[in-house]
């Protein structure tokens, strides 16, 4: 017998490989999608529950003396505005020793010998922050005494622990008064206040110390912000006398002392200001809930919580009105952030933000007109981290809060709120999405 | 065994037939029933029992195993495009999806074949959504519930079959369900609730199919020109095993006898009728399903005609029609469900020895349509096998 057997495999394998290409073409899949949501489980139920104060918190605690004044980038000034008075202290660097000048030939030449003919600060003020409509008048004078840019405050020109140096008199000591401008906000957000020439001269060949200046508001029931403070030297060089050359001279230290200082608040939670204030409480969290009935109607009660139900949960502080002086002029950014040494308060190092990135923006308004206002700031990753016990490492999440605003120092001004014990105190407010238990069919 | 049959045999073990969604109705009861045919099956129109040739290895017909005198191995591939429409509504949702439904081997055993089949029995697969309102802190706010099974069933059987007569073959195969389904639904929020800080809520559950099924069948030459064959599958129930992480609770579903004849005959040198019909009574299914899931008999049959003596290339190539409507046990409403396809296809024989063909691909393209309700799905499939003998 014969075999007849086909030839090679070539052509076959490209017809193959044709048709093998038609079952590749819907190789990706796209999962049936159904028109509505007939064969779709039971909708989960997602409920809102707030827990009272004595429900959920504790031993809340109000820690002051967070940063320094001098680390804020403003300053301030105010006289007799809702009783605070506040100076700002600045310290300036050395004058140019030369300048690169075009002589009369115009080759450039080191000129060593300038002649300072005329000087400047230059203050830039914040025209939302300041109170003042009108031209008000601000002193510049030269302190007379040396001072702390770290430590000062109305009372001490140096205030280390254990070292406090007096002001000669409270509130910057004694100054010879330089010269005095008015600033109107109407007119620009600027304010120059000149030097005599027997101040450049004495700042020109002084000590650091000498060249060092208070700006006080003479103005009654105003509060300013200032923004920045240069001083600007103008100067004639010897080799062509028609030059006149401008610089700035570096501030080396500027800072703002005010009186009365905020004292700890006898009720309620405050947070920012400079130097700043936190507020630091202890979480408990129900581990059963037995309400409210929409919940028990859904899974029953008393209802076993899980962090897998918690959809959201916030810190719910109502907004508190905060003296004149001190109320925020700009959004107070608020973050709620885990202590994670509590045997160290007050300086217990703390946690990342548990709000995510940025906190939470609060207008100012809130604390002023708008007093009562709900402020929520999100912890929900917190609660299900405290609700799913000790972790990997055997180690469970820390139970005390800190809140306080951000960056810190911030500002001059602090945001306040209701506290326990007083109408309006903090809740926790818990969002919750509760399901039966995913079932084949 | 050669190597060749070795190699596969363990691409059989690996590949499981994995399964992927083709239709919505796979949300319908306990899952959309696969038929695990070759491309020659489905270009007639067949159930896969009564075929007549040498390269017998469908489950549906494990006595057709018995005249393959060779080694030999079957793969088929199934792509499906589907348009969804619905009643009083003119959007149409399109999906494709492929599947490999079948993998099979059959080696000469004590003057028999023994078989191993992989096939696909249950696709599960499909997702949907749900938009809904919460109160969030008491603030209305925009949510959706996402939803998406995904899961088959699929066996993976042994078995034996012999001639015992000239004209009559009896098989046997025992098979064990195997597969896993998951279900999740993720209800996330809008990002402006809560001030974007809503984190989604998820539910899930994973669970593991386990059973067994038993198929015999006989298939008998008649006058040299007609094949009959009948075969019939008795399952234990299908157990669904909740994983250790999962809160819902196990479930066990009925499994239906499923009986199936089929028969094709020479009407001329050439040309092949074939003829098949198959029923399952899926009731008892349903009332484990619960829930108000109805379902019944599924009764399904179609007729193909065959061209066999064509040749292209200088190959055999075999050009084949067909009709089939198949009951489908569960509908997404409540009332009856079917499909219904017209279908062609062609042969191609890669490798022929003596005019017995070694090696070859079979294409199967249906027109289709899928009607439950106030459902229907509008679809092309494809089925695309390739056979090997005498490895």
């Amino acid at each position: 017998m014969t075999l007849r057997t086909s030839r090679g495999w070539g052509r076959p394998l490209t017809v193959a490989l044709a048709i093998g290409a038609v079952a590749v073409a819907a190789c990706s899949e796209s999962v049936p999608s159904g028109p509505d949501d007939s064969q779709l489980p039971t909708a989960p139920v997602t409920i809102s529950l707030q827990l009272a104060w004595d429900e959920f918190g504790s031993n809340l605690q109000v820690f002051g003396n967070y940063g320094r004044v001098d680390e804020l980038n403003t300053a301030l000034v105010a006289n007799s505005y809702s009783g605070v008075e506040a100076r700002t202290l600045l310290r300036f660097d050395t004058f140019p020793k030369g300048a690169e000048v075009r002589d009369s030939t115009g080759s450039l030449e080191r000129d060593t010998l300038l002649t300072f003919v005329d000087a400047y600060i230059v203050l830039r003020m914040d025209t939302v922050a300041s109170t003042n409509t009108g031209p008000v008048a601000l002193r510049l004078g030269q302190t007379l005494e040396r001072w702390d840019s770290r430590t000062a405050n109305w009372n001490n020109r140096i205030d280390t622990l254990g070292g406090a140096v007096p002001w000669s008199q409270p509130g910057g000591g004694a100054v010879d008064s330089i010269s005095t401008r008015d600033w109107d906000p109407t007119l620009g957000d600027s304010a120059q206040i000149f030097l005599d020439s027997m101040t450049i001269r004495e700042w020109r060949t002084g000590t650091d110390s000498t060249r060092s200046a208070r700006i006080d508001l003479l103005a009654g029931g105003h509060r300013l912000k200032i923004l920045g403070a240069s001083l600007r030297v103008v100067a004639n060089s010897t080799l062509d006398r028609d030059t006149a050359l401008v610089f700035t001279v570096p501030t080396t230290a500027a800072t703002f002392i005010y009186d009365p200082p905020p004292t700890p608040p006898a009720d309620g939670m405050r947070v920012g200001g400079a130097p700043a204030w936190r507020t630091v409480l202890d979480v408990s969290l129900p581990t059963t809930l037995d309400g409210p009935p929409t919940l028990c109607a859904v899974v029953g009660c008393p209802f076993a919580l899980g962090p897998q139900h918690v959809t959201y949960a916030g810190l719910g502080l109502r907004s508190r009105r905060i003296p004149d002086a001190f109320q925020p002029t700009d959004t107070v950014t608020i973050e709620v952030r885990a202590v994670l040494d509590k045997g160290t308060l007050p300086k217990s190092p703390l946690g990342s933000s548990l709000g995510g990135q940025g906190g939470t923006p609060v207008p100012p308004e809130v604390f002023g007109a708008l007093e009562g206002t709900l402020v929520d700031l999100p912890i929900t990753r917190y609660v299900q981290g405290v609700l799913s016990g000790p972790g990997p490492d055997g180690r469970s999440p820390p139970t005390t809060l800190a809140i306080l605003a951000t960056p810190e120092p911030n500002t001059f001004t602090f945001a306040s709120f209701f506290g326990p014990g007083l109408t309006n105190p903090p809740v926790l407010n818990l969002v919750l999405t509760v399901s039966p238990p995913m079932e084949l069919r | 065994m050669s190597a060749r049959a070795i190699a596969l045999c363990g691409l059989l073990l690996a590949a499981a037939a994995p399964v992927q969604a083709q239709s919505l109705f796979n949300a319908a009861g306990i899952g959309l029933p696969m038929e695990a045919v070759d491309g020659r099956a489905r270009a007639l129109g067949s159930l896969g029992i009564g075929l007549p040739g040498v390269g017998g290895l469908l489950p549906a017909d494990p006595a057709a195993a018995a005249r393959l005198l060779v080694p030999g191995g079957l793969i088929v591939a199934q792509p499906t495009w589907v348009d969804l429409t619905r009643d009083g509504s003119s959007d149409h949702t399109y999906f494709k999806g492929s599947r490999f439904p079948l993998l099979a081997a059959g080696y000469p055993f004590l003057r028999g074949i023994a078989m191993l089949h992989a096939t696909s029995v249950l696709d599960q697969g499909f997702r949907g959504q749900r938009p809904v309102t919460v109160d969030l802190l008491g603030t209305p706010s925009l949510a959706t519930d996402s939803f998406e099974q995904e899961g088959s069933v699929s066996t993976l059987s042994l078995g034996f079959a012999r001639m015992v007569t000239p004209t009559v073959a009896l098989g046997v195969t025992a098979g064990r369900y195997a597969g896993t389904v998951e279900r999740s639904l993720v209800r996330s929020f809008a990002d402006s609730a809560a001030a974007g800080q809503a984190v989604p809520y998820a539910s899930s559950g994973e669970w593991a199919y386990h059973g067994y099924q038993l198929t015999v069948g006989a298939s008998a030459d008649v006058g040299g020109a007609f094949r009959v064959a009948a075969s019939a599958t008795a399952s234990t129930e299908l157990d669904a095993v909740a994983t250790s992480v999962t809160a819902g609770g196990d479930r066990s579903f009925s499994m239906p006898l499923q009986l199936r004849i089929g028969a094709s005959g020479q009407l001329a040198p050439g040309l092949l009728l074939s003829a098949s019909a198959g029923r399952a009574d899926w009731s008892s299914t349903a009332e484990d399903l619960g829930g108000g899931v109805e379902a019944g008999s599924a009764t399904s049959f179609g007729v193909g005609l065959e061209l066999s003596r064509l040749r292209w290339l200088g190959r055999a190539s075999p050009v084949r029609v067909g009709f089939r409507r198949t009951g489908l046990p569960f509908s997404l409403e409540g009332e009856g469900a079917n499909e219904q396809t017209l279908s062609g296809g062609f042969g191609f024989a890669l490798n022929e020895t003596n005019e017995v063909v070694l090696a070859s691909v079979d294409l199967g393209v249906e027109k289709g349509r899928r009607i439950g309700g106030s459902y229907r799905e509008d679809f092309w499939r494809g089925t695309l096998s390739l056979r090997l003998l005498g490895f």
